[in-house]
């Protein structure tokens, strides 16, 4: 919709939620550029994912506006927020986990598919074409990730590492516009936050996505994000490139203290 | 040509199979349990047998019917209660399935209250019974096996993740909800075909119960497994005709031993096609 490379994918204006007092985002504001990689940084409990939550509708925000792709999605539903082309991953992954590797990324390319209940019920030509096209486009997505041999498997056996990818070939099939990472690189050694970074980057290479992560390990932060923000107790601390940020004295102060 | 014993046998399963495909696909694939499927049975049921007696229409006629009433009712019903989380849909589908046979037994003019409504056409023979149990399986099949069918595994594994990847978990449960009550109303539509007498009691919250047990039993996620529990929990006790005052009692006891043994039921997650590939495999690679 959106051909100006200077209005932003995701705009976020004073965004607030509140659970009974608290306020988990306050007057948050956000601007994230298509092709961009953007990072969201902070300490556990500053809201991070609840920001995520709130773009994907699964909160709605008390105050303020989210615009994505010129249209305001405030008030949009979890399944509208993936038809529209906002995917995510969740911080404590969430498979499908008594399916196939392959089932959970079928179920996802089924968003952009169409056959009908009638379709379906008596196995017409539409529903055996559609249904091979899909298993084809899946196949395509788990190799990407490097997932091939492991399709017939039960996704809650896969080793973490590859539950991961395996949740982020299902986000990408959903064919999104913007990507949601909370956390990629969570429980991951050294070696293996250095293997998604590639991974992550050669995702947004061939691929025509902006990506908005959650990220803990700044070196991670460092090595994919340009522009990022920092937040503390549901408020930003401070916003720009990495290497501002990282001067900045309140974010010092408050979360990277002697880590760098 | 086949005598009235293995007739009733063979239409009383056939006629449960259809009741509990439908249970499987909402308590098995979708994860939603209903404790009000016979008042979806006893639905069908009085629509089609008041279709064949007052309104003379023809017997497959009156069973759609039936079967299109139950869903009606589900879909209004559905849309008040689905977004109920699990237990307090369970407790409204209890208290619905309640509703209705009291409802029958009150309704005297229209159902013939607690004497029964009678006078209905014999017309469901076992053929008849059989080639219904075939076209339920085809259908509940191609069901699960398309994008809606995935769209409920989906919601049963997970309803955030499902809801994120595009799938509009309300619909789908409504949807799940109301082809669960066809194929009850179908089942009923049917049995008050061969029973040529219907009354409330039949219908009753022990039936609803009944149906679900044969769900765990065959197996949640297994649509082959469903058929095998409703043959075991309807083909038990002709064999133990002594014992069948103590058939609740078995029952009971057979979810308590699944549940301690084999929670995911005889056929858990698995049709029987898988479970003959994991044999061969399991023999293959023993053999090596």
């Amino acid at each position: 919709m959106n051909t100006n490379s200077n209005t932003p994918l995701l705009e976020m204006k004073g965004v607030e939620k509140r659970f009974g007092g608290v306020r988990a985002i306050d007057h948050f504001d956000l601007k994230v550029m298509p092709r961009d990689i953007y990072g969201l940084i902070g300490p556990n409990g500053a809201g991070k994912t609840t920001i995520f939550n709130t773009i994907t509708g699964i909160y709605q925000a008390d105050a303020g506006q989210i615009i994505f792709d010129g249209k305001d999605i405030t008030k949009i539903k979890p399944h509208q927020a993936a038809e529209i082309g906002i995917a995510r991953t969740f911080q404590n992954i969430r498979l499908f986990g008594n399916l196939s590797v392959k089932m959970n990324v079928i179920i996802a390319c089924n968003m952009r598919s169409s056959y009908s209940m009638a379709d379906a019920l008596l196995r017409l030509p539409r529903y055996r074409h559609v249904t091979k096209n899909i298993e084809e486009r899946a196949m395509g997505y788990l190799e990407f990730v490097g997932l091939t041999d492991k399709a017939e498997d039960i996704a809650g056996s896969l080793p973490y590492g590859h539950q991961r990818k395996l949740e982020i070939a299902r986000a990408m099939a959903t064919e999104p516009k913007l990507l949601l990472l909370d956390e990629p690189a969570a429980g991951m050694n050294e070696e293996e936050s250095l293997d998604l970074v590639n991974f992550v980057k050669k995702l947004h290479q061939d691929n025509p996505i902006t990506i908005l992560m959650i990220e803990h390990h700044m070196d991670v932060v460092s090595r994919l994000c340009e522009q990022c923000t920092v937040l503390d107790f549901g408020k930003t601390l401070a916003q720009g490139t990495v290497e501002e940020v990282k001067k900045n004295e309140a974010v010092v102060a408050a979360y990277l203290g002697g880590e760098l | 040509m086949i005598n009235s014993f293995y007739e009733g046998i063979i239409v009383t399963c056939c006629v449960n199979i259809i009741a509990v495909l439908g249970m499987s696909v909402l308590t098995g694939f979708t994860r939603l349990f209903s404790f009000g499927n016979a008042g979806f049975m006893a639905i069908g049921a009085y629509t089609a047998a008041i279709c064949s007696v007052q309104f003379h229409l023809p017997f497959f006629l009156a069973i759609i019917c039936g079967a299109v009433a139950a869903g009606i009712i589900a879909y209004l019903l559905g849309s008040l209660t689905i977004r109920l989380r699990g237990d307090y849909f369970l407790i409204s589908c209890l208290g619905f399935g309640e509703c209705v046979r009291v409802l029958f037994l009150y309704l005297r003019n229209i159902t013939g209250g607690a004497v029964g409504y009678t006078g209905i056409p014999y017309r469901t023979t076992w053929v008849v019974a059989l080639v219904c149990a075939v076209a339920a399986f085809i259908i509940a099949w191609n069901l699960i096996h398309s994008r809606f069918g995935q769209a409920f595994s989906a919601i049963r594994e997970n309803e955030v993740a499902a809801a994120a990847n595009g799938i509009d978990v309300v619909k789908y449960k409504k949807m799940s909800f109301v082809f669960s009550a066809v194929f009850a109303g179908w089942a009923g539509g049917l049995y008050a075909h061969y029973l040529q007498h219907i009354t409330p009691v039949l219908f009753n919250l022990p039936k609803s119960c009944e149906l679900v047990i044969t769900t765990v039993l065959g197996g949640l996620g297994s649509l082959t497994g469903s058929v095998l529990g409703t043959l075991v929990v309807q083909l038990l006790p002709e064999f133990f005709r002594k014992f069948s005052e103590y058939r609740m009692l078995a029952y009971g006891i057979a979810v308590v031993l699944v549940i301690l043994l084999r929670p995911a039921g005889l056929m858990g997650y698995m049709e029987f096609p898988d479970l003959i590939r994991k044999i061969t495999k399991k023999k293959s690679t023993g053999g090596a």
